[in-house]
């Protein structure tokens, strides 16, 4: 049975639909848009359907990822127009390719971008800016806590850190950042914030955050999975 | 409002409750209309958008052109402390626009234990508490559902009460408003209009005296023209009730996310205990071939993967069988199921049970309410142990293996012969899966006993709530007595249950009451997270009354109640026959039946049940 990529964006106040209501949010468009669902046999049948990175709710996704699986071959720009009129404010369908190859696209991404938009709480210079990003980047290890299954534990997630800049717009910090995502490496934009408030920058409350895109890897470098 | 909302909502728990935008919600031009209403659901969104009458009542003041609704719910503990902190006023999600800003706010009011929401809600809007303290150029505020029956402990901060269901009267009351606008009428000169319509009850146009025994000496209209009795609104048909075919999508999981086909009102059974069996009165069934179309358009419109038969008693619907069987046939093939939720307790519910369940869920749960069939006549629950042991054999058989077994203590004439009787029943169960070979691992009996609390309307609103101290020890010895290694045991704190006795057959003084509760931190008291039973009572103290008073009365039959002035069409000589049969231990028989029990209803409402009948009609 023919499987589709879906490229999308959750914007807006779209953003705080959490990772499960998401999933949920599209098998139901799905439905409304009458497109013929492919699912899993045994006893409680669902969807062959799956986003390829979840998202951290609160977040901003400009080019996200899901596949599906359909019972029938259909046209791309055909699902793409159903789907956009069967889907609630802020979750937009940009585009629709059908999927080649088996791999499934959870597997497949390895990479994340983020971008940071912060009304810093002071005043505060380029030079402080570049100086944080540039000492966080010297380090030979950084390390957080995380709480996985209740127990607190310490990773480094210094070489999950691929590239990160910064700069400021108009009194706006506005920092980039690729990151290893997925089973291994995987690091959370929120650490990266953390990171840069301990390195000197205050970041402060109403940041926002986007994640611009998510890519593959081979060999050390980018790829497109799109 | 929107930029700021976007600012705070990364700090708290599951922000989507605020976010709005869902699917088929609709945000109106504001000017493009003469009424502005906000429906305001005084618990959590995900509870709020499991009701269906939030549906209805959206859909119905939409469809005009004149008005819009837009809804609110109440926010969580964690969002209530940022709103006060950042200064947010309680918003609407359509438009992000302050409550303040409407025309007409409207509560529902569904339990009891949600009280002290309505109070912080309003608050939180800036509006005064108190209808008198609040000004011509703030919403009217306005509301029904179930608790309004007795509406006398919110009648300090309620301008009016909408009695009964609300689809034909809310339409008039928007009318009324508008053409109240245009005249450049008063609050009160609308509230005058208002008070004339059928169903609406105006608590400030009424005047209360008591004895000096506390008790009730009168209740009467202050004014001229104001009706001494308010009955409550009936639809006479509901086949051409307004019903919802694009119903909101919730983006966060809901309580009931799916979709709710109303397949009747009312229920005929006359459980004494129950109070929505006496609200909803009469029983009205659907024609299937109106709910096989609006179940189409649900599924079309919704995207929803599940049709739940909702009404207080589906398996008393008489064209229950082919209805599933139509449904079936056209939605299953999409991978979209029927559910029931709720079961009688017979082996034909567990028939059913099976013909929608393609995945079997693994609980199946009943309700005999009471442990004997002593008790069961008391409360006229007409159930045998025959019948239960008959069902969960059934659903044994058919792969189910656990069963969940819902019942009430503390309920009129209750002894402990009768607390042996939930004993014995749940190990009649249990007997009954081992006999069907259920695997030993796995056969589950969990019974669940929550504390009977009388409510206005009913045969036992004379009787007094058991002591909390009594209801702990029935608790403790049901503990005991349940001690077995299929059986799980569940019960709730029963000082929850003693408030909301004191709070459904409250009066008027009770207002000061709600208000002190509210303003030292009561909120979401049906919630056992926020539940603060130190909290109500420090609001009781000073006030020279107390809980107990309300919850331990027992009225006489000639007593005035603080709700009598409220008419839901059974007239009190029935409830009192009702009650007196109930001490005798006599049973009364179902209104489907065809031998009416006399409860006065149609000729007082001038109305009559519908019941379709026919081959498939359940057996009685």
């Amino acid at each position: 049975m023919p499987k589709y990529k879906i490229m999308f964006s959750k914007t807006g106040m779209a953003r705080f639909i959490s990772h499960l209501d998401l999933l949920r949010i599209f098998e139901r468009a799905f439905r409304r848009a009458d497109l013929p669902m492919a699912f899993s046999q045994g006893f409680n049948p669902h969807p062959k359907m799956s986003i390829a990175a979840p998202l951290a709710v609160g977040i901003e996704g400009k080019q996200e990822l899901l596949e599906i699986e359909l019972t029938g071959k259909m046209e791309e720009n055909e699902i793409t127009r159903r789907l956009n009129s069967s889907l609630p404010a802020g979750v937009e369908v940009l585009g629709v390719k059908q999927a080649q190859g088996t791999k499934p696209l959870m597997a497949m991404v390895k990479r994340a971008v983020y971008s940071f938009e912060c009304m810093p709480g002071k005043e505060i210079k380029q030079q402080q800016v570049e100086q944080a990003v540039s000492s966080l980047l010297n380090e030979d290890y950084i390390i957080v806590k995380r709480s996985v299954k209740g127990r607190v534990k310490e990773v480094d997630i210094r070489p999950g850190i691929l590239s990160l800049e910064g700069k400021l717009t108009n009194g706006e910090i506005i920092i980039k950042a690729e990151v290893k995502s997925g089973s291994e490496g995987n690091v959370r934009p929120e650490e990266i914030k953390a990171e840069l408030e301990k390195a000197g920058i205050p970041l402060g409350a109403g940041c926002k955050i986007y994640r611009l895109g998510l890519y593959g890897d081979e060999k050390g470098k980018r790829i497109d999975l799109w | 409002m929107q930029q700021k909302l976007e600012k705070l909502l990364p700090y708290v728990q599951k922000p989507a409750r605020y976010a709005g935008g869902e699917w088929n919600s609709i945000k109106k031009e504001w000017n493009s209309v003469k009424v502005r209403m906000a429906f305001a659901f005084p618990d959590v969104y995900e509870v709020g958008m499991s009701y269906l009458g939030l549906q209805i009542l959206y859909n119905l003041v939409n469809q005009r052109e004149d008005a819009l609704m837009e809804r609110t719910f109440a926010p969580w503990v964690d969002m209530e402390t940022i709103m006060r902190r950042e200064k947010v006023p309680l918003f609407t999600l359509e438009s992000h626009r302050p409550v303040k800003d409407f025309d007409i706010l409207a509560f529902t009011l569904q339990y009891e234990m949600t009280f002290t929401n309505i109070l912080n809600m309003l608050d939180l809007a800036g509006l005064p508490l108190e209808s008198a303290c609040r000004d011509e150029k703030m919403p009217l505020v306005i509301a029904g559902g179930p608790c309004a029956f007795n509406p006398e402990p919110l009648a300090d901060f309620i301008d009016l009460f909408v009695l009964g269901e609300g689809e034909e009267v809310l339409n008039e009351i928007i009318d009324t408003y508008i053409e109240a606008k245009e005249k450049n009428l008063s609050r009160r000169e609308l509230l005058f209009k208002l008070a004339g319509l059928e169903g609406i009850y105006v608590p400030s146009f009424y005047q209360v005296e008591y004895h000096g025994n506390g008790k009730i000496k009168s209740v009467s209209p202050k004014y001229p023209g104001v009706p001494p009795v308010v009955n409550k609104r009936v639809l006479k048909d509901m086949n051409k009730a307004p019903f919802p075919t694009h119903s909101i999508v919730p983006s966060l999981g809901a309580v009931h996310d799916r979709v709710m086909l109303e397949v009747q009102r009312g229920c005929t059974r006359g459980c004494r205990f129950c109070q929505a069996g006496v609200l909803y009165r009469p029983v009205r069934e659907k024609e299937p071939e109106i709910l096989l179309k609006q179940a189409e358009e649900l599924v079309k419109n919704t995207g929803y993967n599940e049709i739940s038969l909702t009404s207080l008693s589906t398996a008393d619907y008489s064209k229950v069988r082919p209805l599933i069987k139509a449904l079936l046939d056209e939605h299953s093939q999409k991978g979209v199921n029927v559910s029931l939720p709720s079961l009688r307790v017979d082996a034909f519910s567990v028939d059913m049970a099976k013909e929608v369940q393609r995945v079997r869920r693994s609980t199946l749960t009943f309700a005999p309410e009471a442990g004997t069939q002593r008790l069961r006549d008391v409360i006229n629950k007409g159930v045998t142990e025959e019948n239960l042991i008959k069902a969960v054999t059934a659903a044994f058989a058919a792969g189910w293996h656990s069963i969940k077994l819902y019942f009430m203590i503390g309920l009129p004439t209750e002894t402990y012969e009768d607390l042996d009787g939930i004993a014995n029943l749940a190990r009649a169960v249990v007997k009954a899966g081992l006999e069907q070979g259920v695997s030993r691992r796995r056969l589950k009996v969990t019974v669940s006993a929550s504390s009977f609390v009388p409510k206005s309307h009913t045969p036992f609103q004379w009787e007094p709530q058991d002591k909390l101290e009594e209801l702990r020890n029935k608790q403790k010895y049901l503990k005991e007595k349940l001690k077995d290694k299929y059986i799980v045991f569940n019960y709730h704190d029963s000082k929850v249950s003693f408030l909301e006795a004191a709070l459904s057959r409250g009066d008027r003084r009770l207002g000061p009451v709600l208000k002190q509760a509210f303003e030292i931190g009561c909120r979401f008291d049906g919630w056992d997270e926020c539940f603060k039973y130190e909290k109500w009572l420090e609001a009781f103290e000073g006030t020279g009354i107390t809980p107990q008073w309300y919850a331990y009365q027992r009225y006489d039959y000639d007593d005035i109640l603080p709700w009598d002035h409220i008419n839901t069409g059974v007239s009190k000589r029935y409830l009192i026959l009702e009650h007196k049969k109930a001490v005798k231990e006599e049973v009364t028989a179902d209104c489907r039946s065809g031998r009416c029990p006399g409860c006065g209803l149609c000729p007082s409402l001038d109305i009559k049940p519908l019941v379709l009948g026919g081959e498939d009609h359940a057996q009685i």
